[in-house]
């Protein structure tokens, strides 16, 4: 099960957010975005993305935006090939979940 | 805060990380509260202080940020990074040199940390801090009750000896540092050296002594050994020419009979004087030397015993 700890499921979902912008997307947009669906702190992202970064699922690059540089970030491809195993894993992990909780009625 | 204090704090308590790591989050920031635009005031105030935020880098530089995490019902949240005004965690999260050196700021959060732990009847602030810091937080409580006796101390002494009362402070407060002497085995290896080092200094007056007692010991164990020695010889003699005196008595009777008697006589005599040796040195030999051996066998084995009881 890879996600017995809350990073690997923050990392899922940063890269499935991240993975709906074929351009790609910057920080404060992923943030507002993922907390459409789960409710994070505004500072919580950071250390993800850069994490992410580090480990070659996201590139980023810095784009003119506004008389400054706005940075975006992109999903690599190894990037893409996480996010699928992330996607199995949960819908094994989450298919048994809901069994479980359905059969009690 | 405004934007701008926010960033120059930050710039500020990152300033001793990597210039890469330092550059990459200070840029996000900026960036972020650049888009937030309006909003960049309740951004800022989510982010809780810049101190916060620096000690959430610097948990991820060193790579134990994932282990705090955790989902819940409501979503996700690092319990260590739970307060917005982020005192507590702080203390912890700084290097030791840094605070030592940096003597105003230590001093600002030393007073912070008092407070904290003052207020700690606080139940929700001593629950939090329970739970969510676990193995952490012994070492941490022993620090902050360090800090708290330095900074007692500070109060009435003056700030400018702060951190030395800090640091004496922090002494009585850590006891598995203050080994009693003489314990466990760096004990032991003083102990060798300090007689080692006594042995050394004694040595002059020990030669003083020891020479003498050496030259009696030595004296009589001389004279044991050529008693052994003549003793032995003696027996033999006596024996031998005894036995000699006799046969030649017996055979001097044939030509002379008084000569020959006289001669046999004299051999039984010094024959009897043999017999009389022989009957020493069976007592000598076997009595006295085992009972002298086993004498100095003991004394000695008493004098190791007590060596290796006292060492």
């Amino acid at each position: 099960m890879v996600f017995n700890t809350g990073a690997a499921l923050l990392d899922a979902i940063v890269l499935a957010v991240v993975s709906r912008d074929t351009e790609g997307t910057y920080g404060y947009k992923i943030t507002q975005d993922v907390r459409e669906a789960i409710n994070i702190s505004e500072s919580t992202l950071y250390p993800v993305l850069r994490r992410l970064q580090k480990d070659e699922c996201l590139e980023v690059y810095d784009l003119a935006f506004d008389g400054r540089n706005r940075r975006y970030y992109k999903i690599t491809e190894r990037g893409r090939v996480q996010l699928n195993l992330y996607r199995g894993e949960w819908h094994v992990y989450s298919g048994k979940i809901s069994k479980i909780l359905e059969e009690a009625g | 805060m405004s934007k701008e204090e926010f960033m120059k704090n930050l710039e500020y308590l990152l300033s001793d990380i990597p210039e890469e790591e330092k550059k990459d989050a200070l840029d996000y920031y900026q960036d972020y509260l650049e888009e937030a635009g309006d909003m960049a005031d309740k951004a800022i105030e989510e982010f809780g202080s810049p101190e916060r935020i620096a000690a959430i880098i610097r948990s991820d530089i060193r790579g134990d940020l994932k282990d705090g995490g955790a989902f819940t019902e409501v979503g996700y949240e690092d319990e260590r990074f739970r307060d917005p005004n982020y005192q507590v965690a702080k203390r912890y999260d700084l290097p030791e040199v840094n605070e030592a050196a940096d003597n105003g700021k230590t001093k600002q959060k030393g007073y912070e940390s008092q407070k904290n732990q003052s207020s700690g009847e606080n139940p929700e602030n001593g629950g939090r801090n329970g739970s969510a810091y676990g193995q952490q937080e012994s070492r941490r409580n022993t620090k902050d009750a360090c800090e708290k006796a330095g900074w007692e101390h500070a109060g009435s002494t003056g700030a400018q000896d702060g951190w030395h009362n800090q640091r004496n402070g922090a002494d009585p407060g850590s006891p598995e540092r203050k080994r009693p002497l003489g314990s466990g085995e760096q004990g032991r290896l003083l102990k060798l050296i300090l007689f080692i080092v006594l042995i050394l200094a004694a040595l002059p007056a020990l030669l003083g002594i020891g020479g003498g007692i050496l030259g009696v010991v030595t004296g009589v164990v001389c004279v044991l050994l050529a008693m052994i020695v003549v003793l032995a010889v003696l027996t033999f003699a006596l024996v031998l020419a005894g036995v000699a005196l006799c046969v030649a008595g017996v055979i001097a009777m044939f030509s002379n009979l008084l000569n020959g008697l006289f001669c046999f006589g004299a051999g039984l005599m010094v024959l009897s004087f043999g017999f009389i040796a022989l009957v020493i040195s069976t007592w000598f030999y076997g009595k006295l030397i085992p009972w002298l051996l086993r004498l100095c066998v003991n004394g000695i084995s008493m004098l190791v015993h007590r060596k290796e009881r006292a060492a």
